[in-house]
């Protein structure tokens, strides 16, 4: 009944739906714009970037290109993964620059009715609130939707940077 | 490897080709220098990569007969039917040889001596076989020159002055031993001091007696392989029987070859085209692209030259040392197609010149020199700005109005002069005026009035004329439509240090004041030197790189505890830790030290170890991240990580703004 539904809406609306890349980080599940996405890879080790916030785990090689690899973990404030060879980099895209987010796995692509997504309530702390763009039950779990612009912020890691 | 043979066969047929038809070319037309060098370079290019896979039957035999062919471009010697014949059966024996090599690996043939042999002969004027359709023996033919009788030479052999694995002179006198049997040989040297030492030079001779029947030109051509440079005389000693010198008696009729055919079709030739321009024109996006093709294929070099250190495979390390050297060439071809004369940007100045002065009512005569200095065109670009405010700098803040300049005793009309010139892999970029100069008080009053300084700080002229680069900072006394907003000097100095360069001023109150930009050639690539610390390694551009030491070898001091100071044979050089900068603790006295240069001033750096020399392509942080203080860019090592490049202008920074040690993990 329920997908029923969203399908209908889907073809009411065709641009109410957008494509989440899911992921997971413990047993929670998150989600960003697959559009913002350009691939996911295996964890690589990446160089230390010396002077970075503890959430920059340094910068990898792209096929020649450098870029940052941030730990989704550290910036949400969690605990460092259990098994760091399991993890995943995602490659995402924001304002014109590419980076990668260390997270736990990688899951599934799903459709979001963009209708169906409420605003997330006052759960985080002041810092890690701003990344919660909003929260969706898609199926059976709840969708927490990630804003990415927030985490890739580079005027604060530049900010940060040049503090230390 | 498995395309790298496959192109080593399309390049080597291509090549035979075309040796095949430059010959039937020559000997319809005749001779005619850019052909007989067109032959030349095949040959060449066929023996080099021969080389390089390890054939070194084929490459011994394609040298000789390029030492042997050495007549037809020297003195023009036209090229008769019969040797045109002699010289298109050994591009035919070389096919033969080079399908065989396929399976067998590195083949030769005693056929390729003896056609040789009947090559020189036909050279030097000698009798020549009766039978011009003399075709090489069989290969399975194995009775050489026996029959001609041994005699004996007196070999005086020079190895090119420079070693290297490809030119080893004992080596090549072993596989001289194949050919002539060691009657005498004596090595004369002069081997200097120690300490005057190069490890690759090569500091003696050989004079070696030997007897073989077989010809001079193939001793030679074995002491001369893949050796530019190396001399080889050649005198025969006695000559006891000089009858039967010339060629085999023998005269083949058949041959296993399936090449051999004893008469060749001459077919006609496309005449090689002479017609050609002097230069193309090529968008520079393909350029570009060509070019980064080139970085990426330095650093899939890198990463073969970190393997080789793996393999035993000697056929394989060769093939690396060869391509590395190939892709070293190639990357400095490409880079030079890049560059472009600086006069490109300097041809923009009369005009603006012209105008700024007139636009001030100043006489300002420009003085361009070195136009033809060429450098990258990206870094031509970058440059563009900062020069654009140089030069109306000087006009605006340096060049005084006609009058004040002739109440001072100078001519009405001020000179700017904008100088390029190249020295020691840098470019240098001289803006000068010979006006009013810069007066260090004014700044000084300045700085105090903007809060840098308190009212009786006396600090160096250095730091005085640093405060010019600052942001905010402008002397003007009004705020002219040209300049002295205080954003053009702080751009300057970025722009310049963005291309890993350094600005300096040099100036006396109303005799002038000269900027002078330093500049890399290039941007893309460079030489760097790998530091290790942990297990990170990092890379310290190599021109700066004086020398190294080992820290506990040097006496250390602290003045006031807020920075170290080493003695480096006497003088006192200031001490920066790699592992304070990347916010690590210290490690002990196991560290060793380099020795930093930039514009005659020296810093002491300490590093865990050192990894090694490599050629490193600079790639850039901020293009998706963040400019790090303290690095240039970084590159991508051989095993794909990446590593970060130390920027030196900035470390000699950190030196002149030293806080307390202990500030040290971060």
């Amino acid at each position: 009944m329920q997908t029923q539904l969203s399908e209908n809406v889907q073809i009411a609306s065709e641009s109410a739906v957008e494509k989440y890349l899911v992921f997971q980080i413990g047993s929670e599940s998150y989600g960003i714009p697959l559009l913002q996405v350009q691939e996911i890879r295996t964890y690589t080790p990446a160089t230390r970037v010396p002077g970075a916030p503890p959430y920059v785990l340094g910068v990898i090689n792209l096929r020649g290109n450098i870029i940052a690899v941030l730990d989704a973990r550290a910036r949400f404030g969690l605990a460092p993964p259990p098994d760091e060879q399991a993890t995943v980099i995602v490659v995402a895209q924001v304002g014109g620059k590419t980076f990668g987010l260390r997270v736990d796995s990688v899951s599934d692509v799903v459709d979001v009715p963009l209708s169906e997504v409420q605003p997330p309530p006052a759960v985080a702390s002041e810092q890690t609130q701003r990344f919660l763009s909003g929260l969706v039950q898609v199926d059976e779990c709840v969708l927490i939707l990630i804003n990415l612009s927030e985490i890739f912020d580079l005027a604060e890691i530049s900010r940060l940077a040049s503090a230390a | 490897m498995e395309n790298l043979v496959h192109l080593f066969y399309d390049e080597a047929y291509e090549m035979l080709e075309g040796m095949e038809q430059v010959l039937l070319s020559l000997e319809e037309r005749g001779h005619d220098p850019e052909t007989v060098n067109a032959l030349f370079r095949y040959a060449h290019s066929f023996k080099g990569n021969s080389a390089a896979m390890g054939f070194t039957q084929l490459s011994r035999f394609t040298h000789g007969l390029e030492s042997a062919m050495e007549s037809l471009r020297r003195e023009g010697r036209p090229l008769t039917p019969e040797l045109a014949t002699l010289l298109l059966q050994a591009v035919d024996l070389i096919r033969a040889l080079l399908e065989r090599t396929r399976t067998e690996g590195d083949v030769g043939d005693p056929a390729c001596d003896l056609l040789l042999s009947q090559i020189q002969a036909v050279l030097s004027g000698a009798p020549t076989p009766h039978d011009s359709n003399t075709l090489p023996p069989s290969f399975a033919q194995s009775e050489t020159s026996a029959e001609r009788a041994a005699r004996r030479y007196r070999v005086v052999y020079h190895p090119a002055p420079t070693l290297s694995p490809e030119h080893d002179p004992l080596a090549l006198l072993r596989e001289l031993e194949e050919y002539a049997q060691f009657i005498h040989c004596r090595f004369h040297h002069q081997i200097p001091p120690l300490n005057a030492l190069k490890p690759d030079a090569c500091y003696g001779h050989w004079e070696l007696t030997v007897e073989t029947a077989f010809e001079p030109a193939i001793l030679r051509a074995v002491l001369e392989l893949s050796a530019e440079g190396a001399t080889v005389q050649i005198e025969e000693e006695s000559a006891p029987s000089p009858t039967s010198l010339s060629a085999p008696d023998r005269s083949q009729t058949a041959s296993d070859s399936d090449q051999g055919a004893p008469v060749r079709t001459v077919q006609a030739v496309s005449a090689p085209v002479k017609s050609e321009s002097q230069s193309i024109r090529v968008a520079t996006e393909k350029v570009d692209a060509l070019f980064n093709l080139v970085s990426e294929i330095v650093i899939a070099q890198s990463m073969l030259s970190s393997a080789q250190a793996e393999t035993t495979h000697e056929r394989l390390r060769y093939a690396i040392t060869q391509m590395e050297r190939h892709v070293r060439e190639l990357h400095e071809r490409v880079m030079a197609i890049r560059l472009l004369p600086i006069g490109h940007l300097f041809n923009r100045f009369p005009r603006m010149v012209r105008d700024t002065a007139h636009q001030l009512g100043k006489k300002v005569n420009l003085i361009i020199e070195g136009e033809e200095t060429e450098l990258d065109r990206t870094l031509l670009e970058l440059l563009s700005d900062p020069l654009t405010h140089l030069v109306r700098n000087a006009i605006d803040h340096g060049i005084e109005p006609p009058e004040e300049r002739r109440a001072c005793g100078k001519p009405e009309t001020g000179t700017l002069l904008l100088r390029a010139a190249q020295s020691e892999g840098r470019i240098y970029i001289e803006v000068s005026d010979d006006g009013r100069g810069i007066d260090p008080e004014r700044i000084r009053q300045k700085a105090i009035q903007l809060g840098w300084l308190s009212e009786n700080e006396q600090p160096s002229l250095e730091t005085l004329y640093d405060f010019i680069f600052r942001p905010g900072f402008s002397t003007a006394q009004q705020v002219s439509d040209l300049s002295g907003r205080g954003v053009g000097m702080e751009v300057v100095k970025r722009n310049v240090e963005q291309l890993g360069g350094a600005v300096s001023i040099y100036s006396a109150i109303g005799q002038g004041t000269r900027f002078t930009l330093k500049v890399p050639l290039t941007l893309a690539i460079m030489d760097g030197l790998g530091l290790r610390v942990d297990e990170e390694q990092y890379i310290v551009p190599l021109t700066a790189v004086l020398e190294a030491f080992r820290l506990s070898d040097l006496s250390r001091s602290a003045p006031f505890e807020r920075g170290e100071i080493v003695n480096v044979r006497g003088r006192f050089i200031p001490l920066i830790r790699l592992r304070h900068i990347i916010g690590l603790p210290d490690k002990g006295e196991s560290e060793l030290v380099l020795i930093l240069e930039q514009e005659g001033q020296q810093i002491a750096l300490a590093v865990d170890s050192i990894v090694g020399q490599q050629q490193v392509v600079l790639k850039s942080l901020e293009e998706n991240f963040l400019r790090v203080p303290g690095f240039a860019g970084a590159t991508i090592l051989g095993d794909g990580r990446v590593a970060l490049i130390l920027d030196v202008a900035e470390l000699f920074r950190l030196t002149q703004h030293r806080e307390p040690i202990s500030r040290s993990a971060a």
